[in-house]
This record gives structure tokens, C-alpha cells and sequence, in this order.
């Protein structure tokens, strides 16, 4: 997309506001202008004048025609402060990649002032707008390595613990000290503050330095490398936390096999289930920094009131909590969305392919339950090829529960006749035929269907097929025909992440009680939010649907993964089985253990199976 | 904007969707819904293809009145001591009895959930907590442009209070009724509660 030269100028003229740290109001001062008509010509209301860009050009100690070439190119001639050479770093590449206007200016009409501007076409990878780097998290939460899918967030505990012994310099009352302004060593933009002395902004508050900056110490990794060379130099900081890293004799729940970010490893084996320090940990999901303790006291002082109510007799109080798992998940739910962004809708009218036929039949959406096995393995096993296999059988911890993390319609389904797929809308989809699949030995992500004809997928599985097309292993799913709604992957998400903590926490300190009380809560949850009498709190089959194949796709994106791996797929079953054979350990790719990030093995056996029987 | 009811509807086009309709027969068409949950999630889950179906359904015409009657309405001629050995689960029915037996299962169940209006009642009622009504306001696409409301959305409220009247009203017909009712029940809402005097759908968390 070609950009006018308004626009670009617009664009650099916002760059380059950004790279001063100036205020539009700086900016309208130094040109001899006022704030309102700097925003006015940002915004496109207005344009700039001739005069006006010598003006800029004069402010920034650059010449006309550099100013006119675009960000990078101004940035790399601009002077400033005046007098001083160019600096080091150009432009803050999110400017330079994604040629849109920056958050920093008011949103630009497009050439005609009359139409609202083209949405941004994505051709390459996504690039945010604003010059906030895309792991943008809170300062003291970074980690290198951004967890890639819903049930790998706790990961992001990670390097938490070790990124807080790094904290602005203190005055005497506590507060950070003050200092004369000075570019930040990473980012160029000034900083008040310093971190051991040396001028910098704390944590993933800069963006992310892309050039060569020889010289300039630990920065050319990047920030979290700066701020994780950083801890060694801060070590004597006077912060509390360095005490709790220190190596905990006690062993931890899940031993982790090699953990892939070196980083995190420290951060997750050095807290102990029970010491003071975990306790804020015990009521946050991964690092996030939202304290869940209110939503975990629901969990439990029902496990606690029943315990009381049946003297404690651990078997009686599991059965009267599972027989009020829907009400009590129900309650933690409406809990939860208690100040949410949006109202969804409970009771929508009933379509007809969402009804169920029989009473206890099924109605029309094809869910993509998985039932497949890898035909020619088998048929290699069966000449004798390798005359034995050894399978271990994964089992992926919590489905139900990760899978709750999905794209969930908001409101009532709407029927969409000319079909499509828009991503910001979830709901049902028509497609006229079955989509082909023709990799053997990759599972097939609509499941095990063998009706060729009109099939109605799910949100979830259509995003599936999506994912598919993008790596270049189907074609992408044909819509003739949708029934879709607004949708967000926030609605259950805080539900999600009190049941993922208050399962870990339970797992910890060995709860079963909790453990099954949490179990049958999301289980329930995800099989009753349909139409079921035991349920009369909501009643949204296309959720149920959502669910269940969000939980199936999740399997197949770890045998996927698994697969790419180099590991051998030998079967997919149901919901959450995987089984694996193959050169590669699977716990090369996969960590061990019980929480919803890991997978256990459930079983090992040896193909061919009926030589096991005849043994 | 007008807040108020809906003098003369269809004036601007709300009625040119057949979906948009006063909230006495969305009413109705809601409380109808939920009977028929009532007796079909009510009743017993297992088909009766499986000895736990087929008992329970032999229990269930046994010791009902009535039973013997839907068992013959719905063509069974077998003598009492085949019934009992069915009801025993020692003898298995063919399949076309089968089929029979579940008719008449389903036949009677319906009979005396419609004929006992009470049970009905005391369902919505559910203990003094009433019942969750979710209302979805009339699809306004099919109105003129600069005639459409701008304050409408999904309301949800509880209602309570007022259901034997609307069972009364739906066993009897009373439209007028049920029209009343839902004067009623809207008028919980706020100060716009007159745009919700027509609607596209009712939803009852019964």
C-alpha cells in the first residue's frame, strides 16, 4: 500500500514525536504553531503547509526532502537535541514495519476525508500499531519465551521471581530517585529514573533495540536479556524477594523435565507449595497479576463447608460437592463476570440444527471428535515391518478446562446467508462438503467423519481448518452459510484461570477433594451450558459445541506439534488422548507431569496388539 | 428517540418481520417451550433399547393411572403377565412393542404433566426464587432507518410472582391475560420498559 505524502509525513512527524519523548504541545512551541492545530494535522483534518514542514524540518535539524522520506529515513538524519549527532537507533521498527498511523496521533482519515479509512490489510506477520512491543507485559513479569497457546500460560510464571530483584533506584522515602532526564540505554528515549545506576526503563517498557548498538553494554539481546544481565549487577538491591530464591530443599510437585526456558526453570523449582512467599502466587494466574483469592475463597469454603458438614468424612463431602458442582460453577461464573466487557446472552432462541432430534440424540454440528489412527504405521506393523512399536499413551491434564479458552459468540446467533468467516464473530458454519485431508500420518482436524457431503462445524474447528490452511496443510474451509455473533475469547477466560489455579493449587498440596470438586465444576460446566434440565442458568448449545471441539483442536495442535517434532502419532482418541511413538523422547517436546501445561502418561503398550493378547 | 410503547405498531415497518411480535404470544410461545422441556428433559433419559429404559418405563405405566389405557391406545395387546415380566426385566418386548411401549410412556407422561398445571406452576415458581426471563428486543433491520430505537438491548430480570396467573392464562387461552401479565413483567424495567411491549423472542431459565 502506497502511502500519500501527508500520510507518511503524518507518520514520521509522530515517529519522530515519539523518538524526542515530546508532547504535541513541545512539538507546536518549538514550530511556532499551537497544540490544536498540531493535532489537527496529525488527525488530517488538516494538512500540513510548505512552511510548515520547513518549520519541522528546522525543528529537528534535518533538511526538507529527508523529513518527506518517510520515518527511517528522517530518524536516522534527525539531530536532536539540536546540535548533537543522530542517534543511534533510527526508529522504533514498529513505525517502520507497520505503515498505519501510531496510537500517538489521533486515527487519520484516509485520503478522502468523507470515508473512514480501509482497514489494515494484513499481508505479513502481524505487527502491532502502537510503538509498544508486542510482548508488551507489566514491568517485572517479562518472559523470554511467550507461551503460544491457552493451556501453556502458567509457564509465564517464569521469570517473575528473578526479573523483581530489578527495581528502579530508591530514594531515602522509598520512592524512585528523580534525576535529570537522559536517553534510556535500550530505547534512546529519556528516562528519569536509573536501574543500578545506568539510565533505562524498567522491565518491557521500551521497545525492543533492533540495531547495532556496539558499545552500549548488555543491550544488543534485547530487553530481557538487559534486565536479566541486570540481576547479577543488582544483586545486594535492598528488595525482599532475592530471599525466597534461594534453593528450597523441598522437592517440587512435578518434576520438570529439561525445561526448555532456562529462565523459568529457577523462577518455578525454587517456590515452595507452602512457604509465605507463595502465597501471593498461590491466588495469581501465571504471573498475570490479578488476584484471584476472592474467586478461590468460593472454591474453598464450599470444600471446607462440607467437610464440616460431614464431620470429615473425605468421601461423603467429594459426592455432596460434585452433586453441587453446576450450581456452585455456575455461581463462580456469573462471579466472574461480574464488571465484564460485555453482557452474553443466556436463553437465544432455539435454532433448528442446534435442537436436539431425539431426547437424548444429538443435534446437527459436527464437533471434530477425534478417532484416528495412523494407517500406514499400522499397515507397516501389520507385514512386520518393524516387528514392534512401543506406543506411551499422553494425556493431556484438565481439557475441558484449558479448552474453556475459546472464541465464544457474545449474543444470539445471527444467520449470515452469504456465509464467510470473519474472525471477530464466532457461531456455527455451514460448509457444502467435508474438507479433505491428505496427510497419513497427521490426524485428520475434522475428526472421524466419513460423510463426504454438508457437514455444520463450530467456531472452534472452522479456526482449526484456518490454522490448517496457514501452515499449508489444506485448503481453506469453504462457508456457504453462517450463524455467527460477536465473539470474545474473555468470556470464560477469568473462570478458566480460578479453575486452572485452584486445580494447581490442589495438585500441591496433595487436595483431592478440592481436586475433584474443581474437575466436576468445569466438567459439568462444559456439558450442561447446552440444554439440560439440571442447568436452567443458561442455555447455549452453540457454547457446549464451541467447547468440546475447542478441546478436540487443542489435541490436535499438540500432536502437531509432536509431529513436527519428529515424533510418530499413532493414534488420537477422544478428547485428550495421544498416542506417540518414534526416535524423539515425546518429553523432549512435552513437559511431564499434572498440570495443564504438561501431559502424563497414561499407559505404554507394543504394537502389534494382538501379539500383546496371544502373550 | 421514543421510549414510550408501541401505539401503532408496524406504522414505520416493525412489522414487517414476522419474528417481531407482542410479547403476550412470545410469552406464551416461551411458557409452551418450556413445558415441553419439562416433559422431555424431565423424563427418563435412557432409550429403551436398554434394560435401565425399558424398566423404567414399565415401572413408570405400571404404577401410573392411566397406565394400562396408553399402553392399549398405543397397540399393545400383551396379557398382565407379560407386562410384569417386562416390568421385570425377565422378558424383553420385540422392537415393535418396544416402539409401543415408549409411546405410551411418552403419551402418559404428557398427559399428566399437562393436566396437573401445578407441577407447571411450582416449576416457574421454583421455591419463591422465580424464574429467569431474558427479553430480546424486536429486530428492528426491517424498520425505517430513522425510525429505529436506539435504547434497545437484551434485558435479563427475574420474575416472579406472577406465574400461576400466566399457567391460568396459557391452559385457558386467555390472551388478554397473558398481554396483562407481560405489562407486568416489563414494567420492572426501567422507564423505557414500554419499547419491550413487542419483542422477537422470549427466554425462560425454565
Amino acid at each position: 500500500m502506497a502511502l500519500s505524502t501527508l500520510e507518511t509525513l503524518r507518520l514520521t512527524v509522530a515517529a519522530l514525536r515519539q523518538r524526542t519523548g515530546e508532547s504535541q504541545a513541545q512539538l507546536a512551541a518549538g514550530i511556532g504553531l499551537t497544540q490544536d492545530k498540531v493535532s489537527r494535522r496529525q488527525a488530517g483534518a488538516q494538512p500540513w503547509g510548505l512552511d510548515e514542514v520547513d518549520a519541522l524540518a528546522r525543528h529537528w535539524g534535518l533538511a526538507p526532502l529527508d523529513l518527506l522520506a518517510g520515518p527511517t529515513r528522517a530518524a536516522e538524519s534527525m539531530t536532536w537535541p539540536p546540535g548533537t549527532a543522530a542517534p543511534r537507533q533510527p526508529v522504533p521498527d514498529t513505525f517502520a514495519a507497520a505503515p498505519a498511523t501510531p496510537a500517538t496521533a489521533p486515527a487519520a482519515p484516509g485520503p478522502d476525508p468523507g470515508r473512514r479509512p480501509a482497514p489494515r490489510r494484513r499481508s505479513g506477520p502481524y505487527t502491532p500499531v502502537t510503538p509498544v512491543p508486542e510482548s508488551w507485559v507489566r514491568p517485572g513479569e517479562r518472559d523470554d519465551a511467550p507461551a503460544d497457546t491457552a493451556a501453556e500460560q502458567p509457564a509465564a510464571a517464569a521469570a517473575a521471581a528473578a526479573v523483581q530483584a530489578v527495581d528502579y533506584d530508591r530514594g531515602p522515602d522509598g520512592e524512585p530517585a528523580e534525576h535529570p532526564a537522559a536517553p534510556c540505554e535500550q530505547c534512546g528515549r529519556p528516562v528519569r529514573h536509573r536501574v543500578a545506576g545506568r539510565p533505562l526503563h524498567l522491565g518491557g517498557w521500551c521497545a525492543p533495540a533492533t540495531v547495532d548498538v556496539s558499545g552500549a553494554g548488555p543491550v544488543q539481546a534485547g530487553p530481557a536479556a538487559a534486565v536479566a544481565a541486570l540481576v547479577q549487577d543488582a544483586a545486594p538491591a535492598p528488595d525482599p524477594t532475592p530471599a525466597d530464591q534461594a534453593p528450597d530443599p523441598t522437592p517440587t510437585p512435578a518434576p520438570a523435565a529439561p525445561a526448555p526456558a532456562s529462565a523459568a526453570a529457577p523462577g518455578r523449582a525454587a517456590r515452595p507449595a507452602s512457604a509465605p512467599s507463595a502465597a501471593a502466587s498461590r491466588s495469581e494466574y501465571a504471573g498475570t497479576g490479578r488476584d484471584l483469592g476472592y474467586y478461590l475463597d468460593m472454591i474453598t469454603s464450599a470444600v471446607e463447608q462440607a467437610l464440616e458438614e460431614h464431620d470429615g468424612d473425605t468421601e461423603a463431602a467429594t459426592t455432596a460437592l460434585e452433586k453441587r458442582a453446576i450450581p456452585n460453577g455456575m455461581a463462580l461464573f456469573d462471579a466472574t463476570r461480574v464488571g465484564g466487557n460485555y453482557e452474553h446472552t443466556v436463553y437465544p432462541d432455539r435454532l433448528e440444527f442446534l435442537s436436539k432430534k431425539t431426547r437424548s440424540g444429538a443435534d446437527d454440528v459436527w464437533e471434530g471428535r477425534h478417532k484416528w489412527e495412523n494407517t500406514p504405521l499400522m499397515e507397516s506393523v501389520r507385514r512386520g515391518d518393524p516387528a514392534e512399536v512401543a506406543v506411551d499413551v499422553l494425556d493431556t491434564n484438565a481439557a475441558y478446562c484449558s479448552a474453556l479458552k475459546t472464541h465464544l459468540p457474545i449474543g444470539a446467533l445471527v444467520h449470515q446467508p452469504d456465509g464467510g468467516f470473519d474472525p471477530k464473530r464466532s457461531g456455527i458454519y455451514l460448509l457444502p462438503k467435508r474438507p479433505t485431508w491428505e496427510h497419513p500420518d497427521l490426524p485428520d482436524p475434522i475428526g472421524n467423519r466419513h460423510e463426504t457431503g454438508p457437514v455444520l462445524l463450530d467456531g472452534a474447528t472452522v479456526r482449526l481448518l484456518i490454522r490448517c490452511h496457514k501452515l499449508g496443510l489444506a485448503d481453506a474451509p469453504h462457508i456457504t452459510e453462517a450463524w455467527t455473533s460477536g465473539s470474545s475469547e474473555g468470556l470464560l477466560e477469568k473462570f478458566r484461570r480460578v479453575l486452572t489455579q485452584a486445580r494447581e493449587n490442589a495438585i500441591a498440596d496433595g487436595d483431592q477433594i478440592t481436586e475433584k470438586y474443581v474437575k466436576a465444576m468445569y466438567a459439568k460446566f462444559a456439558s450442561t451450558i447446552g440444554e439440560s434440565t439440571f442447568n436452567r442458568d443458561i442455555r447455549r448449545p452453540d457454547w457446549m459445541h464451541i467447547i468440546r471441539s475447542q478441546a478436540f483442536a487443542n489435541l490436535w495442535y499438540k500432536a502437531h506439534r509432536a509431529h513436527k517434532a519428529g515424533i510418530v502419532i499413532v493414534r488420537l482418541r477422544g478428547t485428550d488422548e495421544l498416542h506417540v511413538t518414534g526416535e524423539t523422547d515425546w518429553r523432549s517436546v512435552f513437559t511431564e507431569g499434572r498440570l495443564t501445561t504438561q501431559m502424563k502418561l497414561k499407559d505404554q503398550y507394543t504394537l502389534p496388539l494382538t501379539r500383546k493378547r496371544s502373550a | 428517540m421514543s421510549t414510550d410503547g408501541w401505539k401503532n405498531f408496524g406504522k414505520y415497518g416493525a412489522d414487517r418481520d414476522p419474528g417481531n411480535v407482542h410479547g403476550k404470544y412470545a410469552l406464551g410461545r416461551a411458557l409452551e417451550d418450556a413445558l415441553e422441556r419439562m416433559i422431555i428433559e424431565g423424563g427418563i433419559k435412557s432409550p429403551p433399547t436398554t434394560r435401565r429404559g425399558l424398566t423404567a418405563r414399565m415401572r413408570y405405566l405400571m404404577t401410573h393411572k392411566g397406565g394400562a389405557q396408553a399402553l392399549a391406545d398405543a397397540g399393545i395387546t400383551a396379557v398382565p403377565a407379560t407386562l410384569r415380566a417386562w416390568t421385570k426385566g425377565t422378558q424383553r418386548p420385540r422392537p415393535a412393542n418396544l416402539e409401543a411401549i415408549d409411546t405410551a410412556y411418552w403419551n402418559l407422561r404428557a398427559a399428566n404433566i399437562l393436566n396437573s398445571p401445578a407441577v407447571f406452576k411450582a416449576h416457574l415458581n421454583n421455591a419463591g426464587r422465580g424464574t429467569k426471563v431474558e427479553i430480546h428486543p424486536i429486530n428492528q433491520d426491517v424498520v425505517d432507518e430513522n425510525r429505529r430505537r436506539d435504547n434497545l438491548r437484551i434485558r435479563p430480570l427475574q420474575v416472579r410472582y406472577v406465574w400461576d396467573d400466566a399457567v391460568d392464562a396459557l391452559t385457558t387461552g386467555d390472551a388478554d391475560k397473558l398481554a396483562e401479565i407481560w405489562d407486568d413483567i416489563i414494567s420492572d424495567l426501567d422507564s423505557d420498559y414500554g419499547a419491550y411491549q413487542y419483542v422477537s423472542h422470549i427466554g425462560l431459565g425454565a
